[in-house]
C-alpha cells in the first residue's frame, strides 16, 4: 500500500500504542498502517486483543491513561492529528468530520437526557444551530435512521427504547454533523440477529446516500461480507493482510486469514468439523518476535522469526508473510488427537459411560431411536417475579416461558435457538431445576423431577450439569483451577479435599486439552478459550449424562470457538453425553446439533431435525432468522434473499395476544392476533403457525 | 474492547514483594502505614517507653509546660497536668485504650454485621426483609441515647464501651455486605457452585465471602477511625474509660477546664487522635486503590508517565 495516498481521507501510518501495566508494557498496536479513501467502506477484522478497537480509539483521540501513542502518525486529509499542533486541529475534526458509533448503545447514551435533546446538543455545539433549527433537524435525522414516529421518540429517554432503536439513535447522532468518516466499533455485536440485519442495512444505505466513508471494526466475518469494499485483517497489533473483500474471502493469502475464514461456522455448509487454530491469541506483554502468528501457524519455519516482508498476493492484496498464498490448513482431523494414556481414570470414565447410554452414532442414525428419552419436557412454563413480595404481600408475576415441550435422547444434541428474551436460557435453567417451573412437567430418565427438592435434587445434580456462557465470570477468581474443578467432587462427598482428587483432576484437564501444570494456577492466567475448557472439565467431573451448554462459545474468539465446539463434539462421541445446546448463533448450532428448536418470545415456534429445519424452514420467524444470519462469503451474501422484518422483539412484560410473532409477520391475519397456534406437524418437524 | 482486556486483570491473588514496591512508591500511603505501626508499637511497649506511671500524681509539679516553653523542664517533655501527671506518659498509655477499643469494636461489629449481611443477601426473601428492617431500626435509633441507656444500667468501663460501640456500628457492615452479596449472588461462579450441588453454607463461606475481602478491609479500616473518635467522645462525656485508666479522649475531657491556662493538656492527646485518624485514612486510601484492579493500573501508568517526563527521554521508546 502506498504511504502517501493522495485520495486517502484517513491514513494511519505505522501507529504504535503502548499500555503501561504493572506486569510490563502491553503492546496494543505495533506499527499498524492503513488508509481509507473517500466513500470507501473498510473493515478491520480481528480477535480480542488484536488492536482493532485501539486503532479506532487512537483516531478518535480516546487513548487515555494507561495507554499512550508511542510512535507513528495519524493523518486526516494529509494533516497530522497528533502532537500539540495536531491535537488542536483534531478537536475540530473529531465529532464533526469523523464520527464514532460504539458497541454498546446503552452505556453511550446519557440515561437522563431525552433522545431529541441529546442529538440536538451535538447540532448546537458543532454547527451552532438554534434550538428550533436543531429540533427539526433531529426529526429529520431520526427519520433518516428509520425510527418510526420521530416526534414521539425524540421525547423519550434511552431506557424506553430497545437495543436496536438505541443503536439507530447513536447512528443518528453520529451522522448529525454530516461527517465524512464514520467509525463503527462492533456496531451490531450487542444486537440480536434480526435486529443486526436491520442496522447493517441502515449502515449500507447511509453510506450510499451520504457518500460516507465507513471504518467498520468487527470480529464477525459474516458482518463484513456483504458490506465492505476492503478488508484489513489484524493480528497482534499489526495488519497482516489488506485487500478487496472478495479477494480476501475467496483467496486469503495469510495463513491467519485462511484459518479465520475456515474456522467460522457457515450457515450454508455443515462440514462436521471446523478448522481450529490451535493455541491462544498472543500475550501482548511479550509478543513473539518476527511474525507474531508463527507460534500457531502450520507453515511456520525458521525465517518466520524475522520480520515478514509486505508482499503482494496473487489477488493483489498486501500481505505480511514469508509464505503467502500457500494453503495452511488441510482437511481437519476427524478424530481427536491421540491422548497420552494416564492413570486409567479416563478409560474408566469412558467405560462407565457406555452402559448407561446408547452410542452417539446409533442415536444420530435412527432419527427416532426406540429408546426412552433421557429428558422429556412437557408444557413447561416459567413465571418471573417482577416485584419483590414485600413483607406480607404477594409478588407480581409475568410469564417468561409457556408451553415448551421436547424430548432429548441419549447421546443427542438438541440446539435451542432464540434471540434475547426468547426464554432459551430460562428453559435451560428450568430443566436443570435451577428455576421453578410454574406449570408443566420435566422427566429425567422417566422419573418426574419437577418437584424434587433438597438432597434428592442434589443427587440429581450429579447427572445434569451446566456449562456457562461467560468463561470469565463463571470461575471464582480466588480459587485455583484444581479447587475449581474439584468443587463438585467435594460438594458431593466423593473426595474430602482437592488434593485427594488431584489425579482425577489432572485426567479431566487432559480430557479437555489442558496440561498438568494448569492445576495450581489461578483463572486470570488463562485465556478465554482455556477458561471455557476449565468450565467444561468442571461440568464433567461428576460424570453427568446430560449437559446444558448455555451459549458456551459466544464469548469466545472465532478461532478459539472452533476449538471448543470440536471439543464438545469429541466428548459426546466418546462419552455419549447429551447436550442441550443453547445459542443465538444459528451457524454454530448447525454444526453441533442433531435437532434444533427455535424459540421466540417464550414460545417454541419450530422444532425439527437439523437439516430439515435449515433446508426447509416452515415458520416465518425461522425464515427471517435464517436469512438474517450473515454468511461469511461476499458473493453468497449478496445473492441471498434477505427477509428483514420491521419491528422489535416484544418485551416480556407486554406480550401480545395470539401468536407472539404476528406483529412482525407478513402472513399475519386476524386469527393470529387472537389465538396462539399450537405446535403441530409431522413427527420430526413441528411448527407453531396457522399458515404453515 | 481490547484496552480493557489488556489492562484490567481479574483481581489477582496478592503476592508480597510487588505490594511492598507499590507501597514504597506511594509516599502518603507509606507514611500512613508507618505511623500506624509506630502507634501500635507504642501501645504494646507503653510500660517500657513511658518515663512515668501515668496515674501517679505529684502536687509539687502541677501544670508544668512542655520543655521548650519557658518554665518547662526536660523531666517532663510534654509537661504535666493539673494533678502533676506526666502528659507524655499519659499520651503513650492512652494509645492503648484507643487502639484496643478500636480493634475490638471493628472486629466485633464487623463479624456480627458481615454475618447478618451475608445471610440477608444470600437467603433473600423474608430473612432479608427481617434483617434489613432490624438494621433500619438500629440506624434510626439515636446512638447516644442507646449508649446512655446501656451505660447507666451496666455502668461505664472499657468492656461496656466496646459492647456499646459494637451495638451502634454493625449496621454499616450488614448493609455493605448485603449489597455486594446481591451482586455476587448473580455471578456465574456462584451459580456454578450451586449447580454442582454445594450446600448454602459452603457457597457463602467458600465462594461469596472471599470475594468480599477487599471492600471489607477498606471499610474496616475506615470504621476504625470512627471508633477511635467515638471512644474519645464517650470518654470525654464520662461514659467511657474511667480514671485511673487513661485514654486520649478522657485527657481531652479533663483538660478542657484548663484550656486557657495550660493549652498542652488537650493539645497533645487531641493531636494524637488527629494523627491516628489521618494516617489511617492515608493508608486506607492507598488500600482502596490497590484493591481495585482498574484504579491500580491507572495509578501505575500515571507513575510511569511521571517517571518518563522526569527522565526527559522524548520519544525514544518505540515499539
Amino acid at each position: 500500500m502506498d504511504m502517501i495516498n493522495e485520495g486517502a481521507l484517513l491514513e494511519i501510518d505505522r501507529l504504535a500504542v503502548e499500555f503501561d501495566t504493572r506486569r510490563g508494557v502491553v503492546y496494543g498496536l505495533r506499527g499498524a498502517t492503513l488508509s481509507i479513501g473517500r466513500g470507501e467502506t473498510l473493515a478491520i477484522v480481528g480477535e480480542s486483543g488484536s488492536g482493532k478497537s485501539v486503532t479506532a480509539q487512537a483516531v478518535m483521540g480516546l487513548i487515555d491513561v494507561p495507554g499512550r501513542i508511542s510512535g507513528g502518525d495519524i493523518r486526516w486529509k494529509g494533516e497530522t492529528l497528533l502532537g500539540p499542533h495536531g491535537s488542536r486541529a483534531a478537536r475540530d475534526i473529531r465529532g464533526k468530520e469523523i464520527a464514532l458509533v460504539f458497541q454498546d448503545p446503552m452505556t453511550s447514551l446519557n440515561p437522563l437526557m431525552k433522545i431529541g435533546v441529546q442529538i440536538g446538543e451535538v447540532l448546537r455545539r458543532h454547527l451552532g444551530m438554534s434550538e428550533s433549527e436543531a429540533h427539526s433537524r433531529v426529526l429529520e435525522l431520526l427519520e433518516a435512521v428509520g425510527i418510526p414516529a420521530p416526534p414521539r421518540r425524540a421525547a423519550q429517554y434511552p431506557h424506553e427504547l430497545s437495543g436496536g432503536m438505541r443503536q439507530r439513535v447513536m447512528i443518528a447522532m453520529a451522522i448529525a454533523c454530516e461527517p465524512q468518516l464514520l467509525i463503527a466499533d462492533e456496531p451490531t455485536t450487542a444486537l440480536d440477529v434480526t435486529i443486526q440485519a436491520q442496522v447493517l442495512e441502515l449502515l449500507a444505505g447511509l453510506q450510499q446516500t451520504l457518500k460516507l466513508s465507513v471504518l467498520l471494526i468487527t470480529h464477525d466475518l459474516g458482518v463484513v461480507a456483504g458490506l465492505c469494499h476492503r478488508i484489513a485483517v489484524m493480528y497482534a497489533g499489526r495488519i497482516v493482510e489488506t485487500g478487496l473483500a472478495d479477494d480476501v474471502f475467496n483467496r486469503p493469502a495469510h495463513p491467519y486469514t485462511q484459518g479465520l475464514i475456515r474456522s467460522t461456522p457457515r450457515l450454508d455448509d455443515h462440514t462436521d468439523r471446523l478448522v481450529s487454530i490451535e493455541g491462544a491469541p498472543p500475550n501482548m506483554l511479550a509478543p513473539p518476535t518476527g511474525c507474531a502468528f508463527r507460534v500457531r501457524c502450520p507453515l511456520a519455519e525458521a525465517r518466520c522469526e524475522q520480520e515478514p516482508p509486505l508482499v503482494q498476493s496473487r489477488t493483489g492484496a498486501t500481505v505480511a508473510c514469508w509464505r503467502p498464498d500457500e494453503a495452511a490448513w488441510g482437511i481437519p482431523a476427524a478424530t481427536p488427537q491421540a491422548r497420552v494414556k494416564g492413570n486409567g481414570y479416563y478409560d474408566q470414565m469412558v467405560a462407565e459411560y457406555q452402559p448407561a447410554s446408547v452410542p452417539a452414532e446409533a442415536a444420530a442414525a435412527a432419527s427416532r431411536p426406540p429408546v426412552t428419552p433421557l429428558l422429556s419436557v412437557r408444557d413447561l412454563g416459567v413465571d418471573y417475579e417482577v416485584s419483590s413480595p414485600g413483607f406480607w404481600g404477594k409478588a407480581r408475576k409475568i410469564s417468561a416461558l409457556k408451553g415448551i415441550s421436547f424430548d432429548l435422547y441419549p447421546g443427542e444434541t438438541l440446539g435451542l435457538v432464540g434471540e434475547s428474551g426468547s426464554g432459551k436460557t430460562t428453559t435451560g435453567r428450568a430443566v436443570l431445576r435451577r428455576l421453578e417451573a410454574s406449570e408443566g412437567r420435566i422427566y429425567f430418565k422417566g422419573q418426574d423431577i419437577t418437584n424434587v427438592h433438597g438432597d434428592e435434587l442434589r443427587q440429581l445434580r450429579r447427572k445434569m450439569q451446566l456449562v456457562f456462557q461467560d468463561p470469565y465470570a463463571s470461575l471464582n477468581p480466588r480459587m485455583k483451577i484444581l479447587d475449581i474443578v474439584a468443587e463438585p467432587l467435594i460438594a458431593h462427598g466423593v473426595v474430602r479435599n482437592s488434593d485427594e482428587a488431584r489425579e482425577q483432576i489432572t485426567e479431566l484437564l487432559r480430557l479437555v486439552g489442558l496440561s498438568r501444570d494448569a492445576t495450581d494456577r489461578f483463572p486470570y492466567a488463562f485465556s478465554g478459550g482455556q477458561r471455557q475448557r476449565v468450565g467444561i472439565a468442571r461440568a464433567l467431573a461428576l460424570k453427568p449424562e446430560f449437559i446444558v451448554a448455555d451459549e458456551p462459545v459466544s464469548a469466545l474468539d472465532v478461532s478459539v470457538r472452533a476449538q471448543v465446539v470440536n471439543l464438545l463434539q469429541d466428548l459426546q462421541k466418546e462419552l455419549g453425553i447429551s447436550y442441550l445446546f443453547i445459542a443465538h448463533d444459528l451457524s454454530v448450532v448447525r454444526h453441533i446439533s442433531h435437532r434444533v428448536a427455535i424459540l421466540y418470545s417464550g414460545r417454541m415456534v419450530e422444532i425439527a431435525d437439523r437439516d430439515s429445519l435449515y433446508e426447509h424452514p416452515r415458520h416465518p420467524y425461522t425464515e427471517a432468522l435464517l436469512s438474517a444470519v450473515p454468511v461469511p462469503h461476499p458473493e453468497t451474501q449478496r445473492a441471498r434473499k434477505r427477509l428483514v422484518y420491521r419491528g422489535d422483539i416484544p418485551d416480556v412484560s407486554h406480550w401480545p395476544a395470539g401468536c407472539h410473532f404476528h406483529g412482525r409477520c407478513p402472513l399475519a391475519d386476524e386469527r393470529c392476533s387472537l389465538q396462539a397456534p399450537p405446535l403441530q406437524g409431522k413427527a420430526d418437524h413441528l411448527v407453531a403457525c396457522w399458515h404453515r | 474492547m481490547a484496552v480493557l482486556e489488556i489492562s484490567a486483570p481479574i483481581t489477582r491473588p496478592t503476592r508480597l514483594p510487588p505490594i511492598v514496591v507499590e507501597l514504597w512508591r506511594d509516599k502518603s500511603g507509606l507514611l500512613g502505614l508507618t505511623i500506624i505501626v509506630l502507634l501500635l508499637l507504642m501501645a504494646i511497649f507503653a510500660p517500657l517507653l513511658a518515663p512515668y506511671d501515668p496515674a501517679v500524681q505529684a502536687v509539687t509539679t502541677r501544670l508544668k509546660p512542655p520543655f521548650w516553653v519557658e518554665g518547662g523542664s526536660m523531666a517532663h517533655l510534654l509537661g504535666t497536668d493539673q494533678l502533676g501527671r506526666d502528659v507524655l506518659s499519659r499520651v503513650i498509655f492512652g494509645a492503648r485504650a484507643s487502639l484496643l477499643v478500636g480493634t475490638s469494636v471493628v472486629a466485633l461489629a464487623g463479624t456480627f454485621g458481615v454475618l447478618l449481611g451475608l445471610f440477608a443477601g444470600y437467603k433473600g426473601g423474608r430473612t432479608d426483609a427481617i434483617i434489613m428492617r432490624l438494621v433500619d431500626i438500629q440506624v434510626a435509633f439515636p446512638g447516644l441515647l442507646l449508649i446512655l441507656l446501656i451505660v447507666s444500667v451496666v455502668g461505664p468501663g472499657t468492656t461496656t464501651m466496646i459492647v456499646v460501640l459494637a451495638c451502634t456500628n454493625w449496621m454499616i457492615y450488614a448493609r455493605l455486605v448485603r449489597g455486594i452479596v446481591l451482586t455476587i449472588r448473580q455471578s456465574a461462579y456462584v451459580e456454578a457452585a450451586e449447580m454442582t450441588g454445594c450446600k448454602p453454607n459452603r457457597v457463602i463461606f467458600k465462594h461469596v465471602l472471599p470475594n468480599l475481602s477487599s471492600p471489607l478491609l477498606t471499610l474496616g479500616i475506615l470504621e476504625f477511625t470512627n471508633v477511635v473518635l467515638a471512644e474519645a467522645a464517650m470518654s470525654f462525656l464520662g461514659l467511657g474509660i474511667q480514671p485511673p485508666a487513661t485514654s486520649w479522649g478522657l485527657d481531652v475531657a479533663n483538660g478542657r477546664d484548663y484550656i486557657f491556662v495550660a493549652w498542652w493538656l488537650i493539645t497533645f492527646p487531641g493531636l494524637s487522635i488527629a494523627v491516628t485518624v489521618l494516617s489511617i485514612n492515608l493508608f486506607a486510601n492507598w488500600l482502596r486503590v490497590t484493591t481495585d484492579p482498574q484504579e491500580r493500573e491507572k495509578r501505575f501508568a500515571r507513575q510511569k508517565m511521571a517517571e518518563r517526563r522526569r527522565s526527559r527521554s522524548p520519544l525514544i521508546s518505540k515499539a
